[in-house]
């Protein structure tokens, strides 16, 4: 059997959303959000993850059949991947369509940070380029984040972990001690014994999540204009692929045009949708196909308005544009504004 | 006419404003903000043999030393850069000539960012190096700070507190800085020794320089060194009943080391040796004569801290130490202070304390006691929250560690 051999790393990085907006997250190989995967349906793919962070993480490939301790759920169906350990992730690509795959230690910062990426699985026989016949396709991965939280519980986080990996590196990280237990009926008999769980009264931080940016493959406008714009001629159809890597609802509006909503989930639908807005709710991917039928720019953004800012001011956040590229002589070509 | 409206917009809210006082304060652009804190109350009983024989006893319900802080910081222009102020009141102790007022202990604003930082105000003066592991801030003050040799008065917060214009750099990835500050002591008037007045509270009278590496607890909490300073501290005081003025300069040197690899039992060493290079004194009667005094003077601290499932549960700590004024005979004073801490939730701990100082006959007969012993037992309750936070931290793990720059003021309120 011959595998696609692929490598992530778990990193932390220094990510810029847009020019003066830089903050400290995970992320896959360093990049913002991880790199895409492209393989054809049923190829056999191996995925070396190693974990360059003091942080534990795992892989879940979200949407795709795998077997289940392939599936990167810690503790459900594997051992997290330790800081410095790596783990090999073996298994076939299927079925066909738009998937993701995150890291699936759910931590709040986890949420706000950048372990990401699009998981796309081609067929020769894809249904929907039999519908639309199509050679261009884009993908865009739908983040929000809020940049003073990360900052913030990374900086405890990294606290916590030096002296959780202390006690592990010395062979004496207990149950207790990171909330790891056997079974139901251990974690009953320490709370019998005295322990507290994390979440009681008294001893339960107040997360509080307020996402104050918002980024297209991790760039908020106007950096989007640099490389998260959709090219598009007369005639011409084209794909678009919506991932929402976040844990909060996007509903992507593009203007003068019906588009055609072709996959859900990364599944085909029976039957197009005609639309022009569609939402994108967490862990959803969602397919589009747009004719090219209405030259000119064209906003595509989240209609949700409160994420098409930067930290509050508007236009920014989830905004790009779908872009003739055969235009000629244009009456009015789009600028940058940032503060109105 | 339109380039002008925000200037002219700008003027306009000035003077509809006058208490702001600042060139353009938008209100809808907050800064972080900070409360912290600490209540403190210890029913205490204190027993002195007298120098010249007889006892005195003392009890109080005493709450002294509870403080209440607010700070605030805003980044500048460039998201590197950050201001930062800081208000601060602490109650005195029941002996203190500021008995039932509250002093204002922390009242400064300043400037900084990944370099340096200037701080212009009233602060803890550069005059200690090591805080022992003591439940009040006075308990072993004469053995661990240069003393002000301006103040002829009881109150420890003129000690600890003064006038300060300072900046420090910061260099070696943030794990040393170099401070230098311009300090301005309490004073009273040293030539009416009977009934002092005080002179001025901010008027600069000294200096300081401070050299120090410093790694905090969250990076360096197995085996090896965690801080080391150098500290040489100035005086320009007048002398005791006399005219004229005299330099009082003073060295002081400390560290601090973590004993233990467990993250669950920390044990750490805090060690600091002072000498002040005074002059031989008329007498050690009162603090403003055994200030500009020459003496040594060691302090030190052992502390274990048990963590089970990392968590700080309890503490216990042994700080002891030793002063000897070298220019008159058997005056040296000693000190041992065992104290505990349970942890009851956070930020709420029980607290128990037993302090025994004894003086030499030479220090003894100047200051009328001989051996003091006070017990005392209590509650704290301090607290911490920060809202809108926005502002980094200096020495985050961030920085010294990942090498990503996330400045922020080196004090603030806990």
């Amino acid at each position: 059997m011959s595998y696609r051999e692929f490598r992530l790393d778990f990193v932390l990085t220094e990510h810029e959303l847009l020019p003066g907006v830089r903050f400290p997250c995970f992320a896959f190989n360093g990049q913002v959000p991880g790199p895409m995967f492209r393989v054809q349906e049923n190829d056999w793919i191996k995925v070396v993850a190693r974990n360059r962070t003091p942080e534990m993480h795992t892989i879940h490939w979200h949407g795709v059949d795998v077997i289940y301790t392939m599936d990167g759920v810690p503790m459900v169906t594997q051992d997290p991947i330790h800081p410095e350990e790596t783990f090999v992730y073996r298994f076939q690509a299927r079925p066909h369509g738009t998937r993701l795959y995150h890291c699936h230690w759910g931590t709040p910062l986890h949420m706000m940070s950048a372990l990401h990426g699009a998981f796309i699985i081609d067929t020769p026989d894809d249904p929907v380029r039999a519908m639309f016949p199509y050679q261009r396709d884009y993908v865009l991965v739908l983040e929000a984040f809020d940049v003073n939280f990360t900052r913030r519980h990374m900086e405890e986080l990294l606290g916590g972990m030096k002296r959780v990996n202390k006690l592990m590196a010395l062979r004496r990280l207990s149950p207790l001690t990171h909330a790891f237990f056997p079974n139901y009926q251990a974690f009953l008999q320490a709370i019998e014994a005295g322990w507290r769980p994390p979440y009681t009264r008294g001893n339960a931080e107040v997360t509080d999540i307020k996402p104050t940016f918002f980024a297209i493959n991790g760039k908020s406008y106007p950096a989007t204009v640099t490389t998260e714009h959709l090219y598009i001629r007369r005639g011409e159809n084209i794909r678009v692929r919506l991932i929402n890597g976040g844990v909060f609802d996007h509903h992507m509006h593009l203007h003068g045009h019906q588009f055609w909503k072709v996959a859900e989930d990364g599944n085909p639908l029976p039957q197009p949708l005609r639309l022009n807005t569609v939402p994108v709710t967490p862990g959803k991917t969602v397919d589009l196909i747009v004719h090219g039928n209405n030259p000119g720019f064209w906003d595509f953004h989240d209609h949700k308005e409160l994420n098409t800012r930067n930290n509050g001011i508007y236009p920014g956040g989830m905004i790009t544009m779908l872009e003739y590229e055969d235009l000629e002589n244009p009456p009015y070509v789009p600028s940058i504004s940032v503060n109105q | 006419m339109a380039s002008l409206r925000p200037f002219l917009l700008a003027a306009a809210l000035a003077l509809l404003a006058p208490g702001t006082r600042a060139l353009e304060l938008d209100p809808d652009v907050p800064p972080e903000l900070s409360l912290g804190g600490r209540l403190l109350a210890t029913p205490s009983h204190q027993a002195t043999e007298l120098a010249g024989g007889g006892s005195d006893q003392d009890s109080l319900i005493d709450i002294s030393d509870s403080a209440l802080l607010i700070n605030a910081a805003k980044y500048l222009y460039r998201d590197l850069d950050y201001g930062f102020a800081t208000f601060g009141l602490v109650l005195p102790d029941d002996d203190s000539d500021f008995e039932d007022g509250l002093f204002v202990h922390q009242l400064f604003v300043g400037t900084g960012g990944p370099a340096g930082e200037v701080l212009i105000g009233r602060t803890n003066l550069p005059n200690t190096l090591v805080q022992l592991p003591t439940i009040r801030d006075d308990d072993l003050l004469d053995y661990s700070h240069v003393a002000n040799a301006h103040l002829n008065a009881e109150g420890e917060e003129f000690q600890v507190y003064g006038g300060l214009l300072s900046g420090t750099a910061y260099f070696g990835a943030g794990r040393w800085s170099l401070g230098a500050a311009l300090t301005a002591r309490a004073e009273t008037d040293l030539q009416n020794l009977a009934d002092p007045e005080r002179t001025s509270t901010n008027a600069p009278n000294g200096g300081a320089l401070a050299l120090r590496y410093e790694l905090p607890a969250a990076v360096k909490f197995d085996r090896g060194l965690r801080f080391a300073g150098l500290l040489l501290d100035v005086q320009r005081a007048a002398a005791v009943g006399a005219p004229g003025e005299h330099w009082i300069p003073a060295a002081v040197a400390g560290l601090a080391y973590n004993l233990s690899e467990d993250p669950e039992a920390s044990w750490v060493v805090h060690a600091q040796g002072l000498y002040v290079a005074g002059e031989d004194v008329g007498g050690l009667a009162s603090a403003v004569e055994r200030a500009p005094a020459s003496r040594y003077a060691l302090a030190g601290a052992l502390t274990y801290a048990a963590r089970p499932f990392l968590q700080t549960r309890w503490q216990a700590g042994v700080a002891f130490a030793w002063r000897d004024f070298t220019d008159r005979d058997e005056a040296y004073g000693v000190a041992l202070v065992p104290s505990f801490a349970y942890r009851l939730g956070s930020g709420i701990d029980l607290v128990g304390q037993y302090r025994f100082e004894h003086s030499g006959d030479g220090l003894a007969a100047a200051i009328g006691a001989d051996t003091t012993q006070e017990v005392l037992i209590g509650l704290t309750f301090a607290l911490s929250g920060t809202f809108n936070e926005s502002v980094g931290q200096r020495g985050s793990i961030l920085e010294l560690e990942h090498d990503i720059l996330n400045p922020g003021p080196a004090t603030r309120a806990h």
